[in-house]
């Protein structure tokens, strides 16, 4: 048996928190940091719920669930990259496929509002635990911005760009009442693994022509949303079987003290991970 | 499932047995296969979609041979190692007409199939001479394939009216003509005439969506437009969003840091004197150089 909570022990030491949790403004000595590759941040590594647009659908539906998080009112189309916020539960041959806005990353968007072109950009404050190459500056000696920073700001451009297109796409669908919940929780290895608060189109919104609406209003953008979503999730099988790789992996590397004795576990309440919603 | 080869009841050999090889090399025999309503979602991960016209109807299926696949589904021992088993696959080598009620009638398979056997094999029958579970089960997927067929109708009538197929490239010579959506004429429709295709039914738009989805399976020479030129798009990150499409699993961009390294001590100044604009605006003029 494993214990959840020790498997994810290593996480926990590497993953302070979700991407954007420590944004600060690109002012003054900020302007002064060096930024690696987005995946030496253990933020943008682990993160499972990631807000994506319509524009994505094409590349990240062949690997990751394309779904709506709900709640307060607020709709967001995310991709979901694993079922727990840490990188060995995503497939392995997806973990280099990373949604638009963490191909931005640390640079992350200031969330006071609805992201969309005029939306500030950030920084993450925090630090590459793994970094990749020896990264580059955010802006040069000749006071303008580094390639790396051009870059990043280029993906955010574009995320921005389609990030309006994508929540009136999300909220013409809550307001048609075409969401249902899509519970995702199941018990591995004796341990309870829940992804709450997200939301597929419900299938009888498929039939007839009641979408016909949307795509006159939204056209091509809205057609791929509405079918890569439903070929999307058949790739909840690939995260549960990564799910079970990564604790079987965990249970073999931390051998037999890892959880204890079986029994033990039998008999008490399995631990609950639940992902948060913040991305 | 290429060639409309004569094809007798499994009421007239329902004495033999089916017999599969032990390998699935026999799939290497096979162009094309029909595809359901109930699975085209998750095949269109695993296989290119293809047209082909029988008897002046077109019909939905999967490309199935190496030559059109990016990766191939037997290994060199000729075992299966694809993802997705599809319905035709798994129903190989029987055949439904729909004619007939009787399910023994119903079935049909290959005259002189290599795959039945009078000797071993798995029987078709029961004792009684009744269809055994699995050939109950046969007859009620390829039941659903031809229904899927019926389903596929009016998608299919609508992408021949807009002229959305193209016939597929790489042909083996002698084979039936195929055709695959061009997904730059699927690229180029507007909201109206999105919207007239869904008017009565979303499956139009909806596999139209899966079938330029699918062709991510497809070996590039075997696409309408230049594989070089989708090739060459790929590489290049930000290109790589503007044709989303073009990308295939093996042409993943990997986010690699190519800023100029400077060193921190030549660091001076901040956004805000050097940018005189918020930060969302900073990259507007894409070169970089703060206006």
């Amino acid at each position: 048996m494993i214990d959840l909570r020790r498997a994810m022990e290593s996480s926990s030491r590497t993953q302070p928190g979700r991407p954007g949790e420590s944004r600060v403004p690109l002012l003054g000595d900020v302007l002064r940091r060096r930024i690696y590759s987005p995946r030496s941040y253990a933020q943008a590594r682990n993160a499972a719920v990631v807000p994506v647009v319509h524009s994505e659908c094409d590349v990240l539906a062949s690997w990751f669930p394309l779904v709506w998080r709900c709640r307060e009112r607020h709709t967001e189309f995310v991709a979901l990259r694993g079922l727990v916020d840490e990188e060995r539960f995503q497939p392995r041959p997806a973990r280099s496929l990373l949604p638009l806005i963490l191909r931005a990353y640390p640079f992350v968007f200031d969330h006071s509002g609805t992201i969309g072109p005029a939306s500030a950009r950030m920084l993450d404050d925090v630090v590459a635990d793994e970094p990749t190459d020896i990264g580059a500056t955010i802006t040069t000696v000749h006071h303008r911005l580094s390639r790396a920073t051009q870059t990043r700001f280029a993906f955010m451009d574009r995320f921005a760009e389609d990030a309006i297109a994508t929540a009136e796409i999300g909220q013409a669908l809550a307001r048609m009442d075409a969401f249902e919940p899509w519970p995702l929780a199941f018990d591995i290895a004796g341990h309870r693994i829940e992804v709450t608060d997200l939301f597929v189109i419900r299938r009888a919104m498929f039939e007839g022509a009641r979408l016909a609406p949307l795509l006159r209003q939204h056209g091509l953008s809205c057609a791929r949303m509405l079918s890569l979503h439903r070929v999307s999730l058949f790739r909840a099988g690939g995260l549960l079987a990564a799910a079970r790789a990564a604790l079987q992996e965990s249970c073999e590397t931390s051998g037999p003290d890892v959880g204890g004795p079986a029994s033990q576990h039998q008999a008490s309440p399995a631990p609950q991970v639940q992902l948060a919603a913040e991305a | 499932m290429t060639n409309r080869t004569y094809r007798v009841p499994l009421r007239d050999i329902s004495h033999l047995r089916l017999s599969m090889a032990d390998d699935d090399g026999w799939i290497e025999q096979l162009n094309w296969i029909p595809v359901g309503a109930s699975e085209y979602h998750l095949a269109c991960r695993h296989f290119p979609f293809a047209v082909r016209i029988v008897d002046q109807r077109p019909e939905l299926g999967l490309l199935v041979h190496s030559r059109y696949l990016v990766r191939p589904l037997l290994d060199k021992a000729l075992k299966w190692c694809g993802v997705y088993r599809p319905i035709a696959l798994r129903c190989f080598p029987f055949e439904v007409d729909g004619l007939h009620s009787d399910l023994l009638s119903g079935i049909t398979v290959p005259a002189g199939s290599e795959h039945l056997s009078a000797s071993h094999g798995i029987s078709l029958v029961d004792q009684d001479g009744r269809p055994s579970a699995a050939l109950i089960e046969i007859h009620r997927l390829l039941t659903l394939l031809n229904q899927s067929r019926e389903m596929f109708a009016d998608a299919l009538d609508h992408y021949l009216i807009a002229e959305l197929l193209t016939p597929l490239s790489g042909h083996a010579s002698g084979d039936q003509l195929l055709y695959v959506i061009d997904r730059n004429r699927f690229d180029r429709m507007d909201h109206a005439a999105l919207a007239a295709m869904a008017r009565h039914k979303l499956l139009s738009v909806d596999l139209a969506v899966a079938w330029t989805f699918s062709l991510q399976n497809l070996q590039a020479r075997c696409l309408p437009e230049s594989p070089s030129h989708a090739r060459k798009q790929s590489t290049a990150p930000l290109a790589s969003l503007s044709q989303p499409v073009s990308i295939l699993m093996d042409e993943i961009a990997l986010v690699l840091d190519d800023g100029e390294l400077i060193s921190l001590d030549c660091m001076d100044g901040d956004l805000a004197r050097i940018a005189p604009h918020p930060p969302g605006s900073v990259a507007a003029n894409g070169s970089g150089q703060i206006a």
